[in-house]
């Protein structure tokens, strides 16, 4: 598949989720912590978006957000979520707890310590219908049975009974999964959904959504660090650093020619993508922390970045467009882009 | 799980038989001569004497600990010098008091210590945390005895509403009168005990991962911290219900002793005071053996609340 | 009122040999009569059996029962169920006229059977029964006439059969023979022939009792266990409240009518209070302490009690006991002071600390400690410790205070070598019994160095035929009492009793409490 041809698809797909500028901070004693600085990107019906990027960058901040997850002393202070056109900002709590587990769902990373240990799967399970939909009470078994019998899982009656301790990791997240499509969402989050899977796990639990995404048409947003992960899942691709977005592209465009010096890093970083080129570099310096940029003038990569300039290190880059569904948030973006094809 | 209650019953027994040798020789060999309270104080040695053969006294404390060991044994626990009559008699007649009185007290360290604490943890240094810490602090450091006074000052004397002492068991509504100002006496300190574990319990549940999945899931606040984050919140609470019964059962003499109830707090204290050997032995061994009870009670509690925990 | 009230003449404690049947004047009972009195005492009450001593309240069973003779307050023997009795000319038959026409609570009529009968189940059982080793038998005569046969003339006999606790109490001859040795707990087996008869014992909860309509009136003043008696209430319920607050609060709130022993700190919230009152009831207990004169420093140095006696400030001491309408201080405790009551003291040395001072130099006193023992409770109690362990530090006494409780100190105090000084206390009318145990110790050895001739006077005052030769014999012993000087009585509390102020007639003469002829005034 070509880059245009691709692209002709994502405008034929209707967009499921809209962020614009999203900002959430965490207010402390010193100055607020901004987790996410101005977020924006979008997803359509049934297309998998990556968000990727170091630890503490701000995904999960962001995937909360997306839920109004964010309790105090995290606020989300400006920004608008489109779910289908409906601005979530404004509504009500009543009404976004509507919402949440029906028409967006969220898978989290740890599947022990996501699901309750003391209510058995069913219950678990069951809930969700109960809450959203109370007049399909009588079907609820028959349904969760049978989207037990969806995620893979072997001898759902058996297990309906069980407690998540009694399950296997893969068969916790199986559950999780199963418990977040239940009422069929239009959005599914998953934040880092296979981290604490080993390999060969991942990999079914990965195939397991996005079969399941595409079937239902489900808008998937995959958080992840994982690049491997990305380029197998991925339609599109969102790096995160310092709680803003500082690439998007099309996951082919993204590992082929990044345009941002960090992305190229975590590319050059990543084993099996990288091993192929020979060389494995890590990105110099330490993963800053966000308190640590708020005194960072300029462009926040500058410190740790090799081709910084004096520019770099004075004018923040705004995020520029470098051609359709395709920006990066760096002065030398065209540069960036030429080196890696150059290289290649 | 049976096989377990029965494993565990079993390896009580040797517990409360240690309990009852050393509280044998703990209670015979403290100074002072239950025969004194049976001559006016101008009797001759030998009317003493006579008095102590007839307690049993007279036989060397060893003998006498053979002979009680052996009727314990085969459940007999004695006859109380004082009331002249089985200790199991007079210990059945001062139970149902200390039972209720205990089970009342449980009931408002619950009611209040809870809701106190749930409504902290949800807005942690919020009015109601605040208000709840300085009643945890005052319920930890002012003495049972002070309390009941004050209240017995306000409720039963300025105002006439209560009853001062005593217990009237005509009635369940009587009765419950009688206790509900020792009870509230001795159910305030657990209750703050309650709030301050049930507040750090909430806390620490609702850091977890399930909660967020059950916020995520959209169920209403209610159900999240009601279902999910209480029913976990619930082991450390049931933990100092455990630890407050046992305190209970101390406290319990003072609360007796000031309002005037005929219960087993009341008696050991009294028991002490004349030296009623029987009737002390007696009461030790069978409140140990309660409080074992309760103990296992509340380690099988652990299990019901939580499926992680079996025994077997 | 302290020392003025004090020197009541009750020389006639040992002297009540032929009391005569008073004037028999019909007693009239004019109070009011109905309703309900609750009493509350600190003492539980499992038992009402009257010859059985416990730790148990007394007025109960002296409502329920009546002996052949009953004390008045002044200690004299008086008619009870006993309408007269004489002395044979060799001192050991005493006759014994019974009252006509007396019933028992279960309807039977009282004949000299049942006292026989009452008097072979004391023998077993009677807690002081050894005050009356000397009676060989008890015979009926005929049905209204009793002869106790003496082995050797006791001229105590009447006080001693008269005691209000541990006492030979009268019951029917059926029930006296099936109790035998068994304690009389359940209210069906405590039958005797007083004012009021029992209905109901709950263990260590509430007794109830009610007039007994029956009830064959004495003759006389009411006084003490003695005179008449007027049941006025239908119904008396005694319950045990162990706490003094606890029954302080249970008057205040209208919850009991008569609380047996109030604190003396406690009876300002009473008086206060518009609908109760306390009662001070004398003689209460005296308060002394006591010297090991066996072992230690005040044996090895007797000059040094000499010396504690002569700087003691009573009233100090006796201020521990409260606001100084509940206590008086004996200012008499002096050396070579009598310091008995009823001993003329119209002289005595003014406390003197240098003389005590003086005293201590000369008595050798090398700072020995001096274990000081004390416990709570009534007189023997703590509230007088804290200024006794003052004053002996003051004197330069090397002493030091140990609280132990009632049980523990008990035992202690049987062991010469644990203890230089003690608290005691005891009742404050002192018979002669009590005399003849100042002369012992908890171990019935008789303490060494006692003045020559003890014994002989002793059994003199209680033997000799003849009031005055009585009364000169306790003259000389109460002499050598003082110069023995073992004892150091400092003064009497009084029980306090409360009660709610509509009750009327309330015993000041009893500290036991006796409640048979108060009547409540609507
Ligand atoms: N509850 C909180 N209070 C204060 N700061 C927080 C809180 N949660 C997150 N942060 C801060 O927000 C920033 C973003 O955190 P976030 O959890 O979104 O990172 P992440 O990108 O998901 O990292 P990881 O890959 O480790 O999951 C971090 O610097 C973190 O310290
Ligand atoms: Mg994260």
């Amino acid at each position: 598949m070509t880059d245009s041809s691709q692209q002709k698809q994502d405008q034929t797909r209707r967009t499921v989720l809209a962020v614009d500028n999203l900002q959430t901070r965490f207010m402390s004693r010193g100055p607020a912590l901004k987790a996410v600085d101005g977020v924006s990107f979008s997803i359509g019906e049934g297309e998998t978006v990556a968000l990727v990027g170091e630890s503490g960058c701000g995904k999960s901040v962001t995937a909360q957000s997306l839920l109004r997850l964010i309790s105090p002393p995290g606020q989300i202070v400006g920004g608008h979520i489109y779910l289908e056109g409906d601005d979530l900002m404004t509504r009500s709590q009543s009404e976004i707890e509507d919402i949440r587990g029906n028409r967006a769902a969220m898978i989290f990373q740890e599947p022990l310590t996501a699901l309750n240990p003391i209510m058995t799967v069913e219950k678990q399970l069951a809930e969700v219908l109960h809450r959203h939909h109370p007049q399909r009470r009588k079907e609820a078994r028959a349904q969760v049975l049978d989207m037990l019998q969806k995620v893979g899982i072997p001898d759902p009656e058996g297990r309906l009974r069980a407690y998540p301790h009694q399950l296997s990791g893969g068969m916790r997240q199986r559950v999780m999964i199963a418990m977040a499509l239940l009422s069929n969402p239009r959005l599914l989050i998953a934040d880092e959904p296979t981290t604490a899977l080993d390999v060969t796990i991942q990999a079914q639990i990965l195939e397991l959504m996005r079969n399941l995404c595409s079937q239902m048409g489900t808008a998937l947003l995959l958080i992840t660090h994982d690049l491997g992960v990305v380029a197998e899942m991925a339609d599109r691709v969102i790096v995160m650093y310092a709680g803003r977005v500082v690439e998007e592209a099309p996951v082919r465009t993204l590992f082929a020619q990044p345009a941002h010096p960090y992305t190229r890093g975590l590319i050059q970083s990543t084993p099996n993508l990288a091993t192929h080129q020979g060389q494995l570099v890590a990105i110099p310096g330490l993963v800053p922390t966000l308190a640590d940029l708020g005194d960072v003038q300029g462009c926040k990569f500058a410190p740790r970045c090799s081709m910084a300039t004096d520019k770099c290190r004075s004018e923040d880059p705004p995020l520029q467009t470098l051609g359709p569904d395709r920006a990066a948030r760096c002065w030398y973006a065209d540069e960036v882009m030429q080196t890696v094809s150059a290289q290649a | 799980m049976t096989a377990f209650i029965l494993r565990r019953l079993l390896g009580t027994l040797p517990i409360v038989l240690i309990v009852g040798i050393i509280t044998f020789f703990l209670v015979q060999l403290s100074p002072g001569d239950p025969a004194m309270f049976y001559v006016s104080a101008d009797a001759p040695p030998q009317e003493i004497e006579r008095v102590r053969t007839q307690l049993g006294l007279d036989q060397p404390v060893i003998q006498r600990f053979g002979f009680w060991l052996g009727e314990v044994l085969q459940g007999n626990l004695g006859i109380s010098f004082h009331q002249n009559r089985p200790v199991l008699t007079g210990f059945l007649d001062a139970l149902p008091v200390t039972l209720w009185l205990a089970f009342f007290s449980l009931v408002i360290a619950l009611v209040v210590g809870i809701p106190v604490g749930l409504l902290s943890a949800l807005r942690p240094n919020g009015l109601v945390d605040k208000f709840s810490t300085v009643f945890a602090l005052i319920g930890m450091s002012m003495p049972n005895f002070w309390l009941g006074m004050l209240l017995v000052l306000l409720f039963a004397i300025t105002l006439g509403v209560m009853p001062a002492q005593g217990y009237d068991p005509t009635s369940f509504w009587t009765g419950f009168r009688s206790l509900l100002l020792p009870a509230i006496t001795l159910g305030y300190s657990q209750a703050a005990l309650v709030a301050r574990m049930t507040r750090s319990s909430m806390l620490e549940v609702m850091r977890q991962d399930y909660v967020q999945t059950a916020r995520a899931k959209g169920l209403r606040t209610p159900v999240v911290l009601g279902k999910h984050a209480f029913g976990n919140a619930l082991n450390p609470i049931v933990t100092v219900i455990g630890l407050a019964i046992g305190s209970l059962a101390a406290g319990s003499a003072v609360v007796e002793v000031v309002f005037n109830l005929p219960g087993i707090g009341r008696l050991v204290v009294d028991s002490v005071m004349r030296r009623d050997y029987p009737m002390i032995q007696g009461i030790l061994l069978l409140t140990a053996g309660m409080i074992i009870v309760i103990n296992l009670l509340t380690d099988l509690l652990y299990a019901i609340i939580d499926p992680r925990i079996r025994y077997d | 009122m302290n020392t003025r009230d004090f020197g009541i003449n009750r020389l006639s404690v040992l002297l009540g040999t032929l009391a005569l049947a008073g004037a028999a004047q019909a007693a009239t009972c004019e109070g009011v009569y109905g309703g309900e009195l609750s009493i509350a005492g600190p003492l539980s009450l499992v038992t009402l059996d009257h010859m059985a001593i416990t730790s148990e309240p007394t007025a109960p069973r002296n409502a329920v029962y009546e002996q052949l003779v009953a004390l008045d307050a002044n200690l004299v023997p008086q008619p009870a169920l006993a309408t007269s009795w004489e002395t044979s000319d060799d001192g050991l038959t005493w006759t014994f006229e019974l009252r006509e026409g007396v019933r028992f609570h279960n309807g039977q009529e009282l004949v000299a059977e049942d006292v026989v009968a009452s008097w072979e189940r004391y023998s077993e059982v009677g807690a002081r029964r050894f005050e009356l080793e000397d009676i060989d038998r008890v015979e009926a005569i005929d049905d209204r006439t009793v002869a106790i046969h003496l082995s050797n003339p006791y001229g105590a006999l009447l006080e001693s059969i008269s005691a209000m606790s541990g006492a030979w109490a009268i019951m029917p001859a059926n029930i006296a023979r099936e109790l035998g040795t068994t304690r009389a707990d359940r209210a069906e087996q405590v039958v005797g022939t007083g004012p009021y008869k029992v209905h109901t014992i709950v263990p260590e909860g509430r007794t109830t009792l009610r007039r007994f309509d029956d009830y064959t009136m004495h003759e006389g003043e009411a006084s003490y266990n003695a005179g008449a008696r007027c049941a006025y209430f239908d119904q008396v319920t005694y319950t045990h409240i162990s706490d003094p607050s606890t029954r302080v609060a249970a008057l205040l709130a209208g919850e009991i009518d008569l609380a047996i022993q109030v604190p003396g700190d406690e009876a300002d919230r009473l008086i206060n209070a518009n609908h109760t009152q306390v009662v001070p009831t004398s003689p209460g207990a005296r308060v002394y302490f006591k010297f090991n004169v066996a072992e230690g420093p005040f044996a090895d140095y007797p000059l040094l009690r000499d010396a504690v006696r002569a700087g003691l400030d009573t009233e100090e001491l006796m201020a521990g006991f409260g606001p100084s309408d509940y206590w008086r201080a004996n200012n008499t405790p002096r050396f070579q002071e009598p310091q008995w009551p009823w001993i003329d003291q119209s002289h005595h040395f003014p406390q003197d600390m240098d003389l005590a001072q003086q005293l201590v130099d000369e008595s050798g006193y090398q700072n020995e400690p001096i274990r000081f023992l004390v416990v709570p409770g009534g007189a023997t109690g703590w509230e007088k410790a804290p200024a006794m362990d003052q004053y002996l530090r003051d004197l330069g006494l090397n002493v030091r205070m140990e609280s132990l409780d009632g049980a523990t100190f008990g035992s202690v105090r049987q062991n010469l070598s644990s203890w230089e000084i003690k608290g005691a206390g005891g009742g404050s009318l002192v018979g002669l019994r009590y005399l003849d145990a100042s002369g012992v110790d908890r171990n019935g050895n008789p303490w060494p160095n006692l003045p020559d001739g003890w014994h002989d006077v002793l059994e003199r005052a209680l033997n000799t035929e003849g009031q005055e030769a009585r009364a000169a014999a306790a003259e000389e012993f109460y002499e050598l009492h003082a110069e023995f000087n073992n004892e150091l009585w400092t003064g009497d509390v009084f029980f306090i009793v409360g009660a709610n102020s509509n009750l009327r007639n309330i015993a000041t003469d009893d500290s036991t409490a006796s409640f048979w002829n108060i009547w409540r005034e609507e």
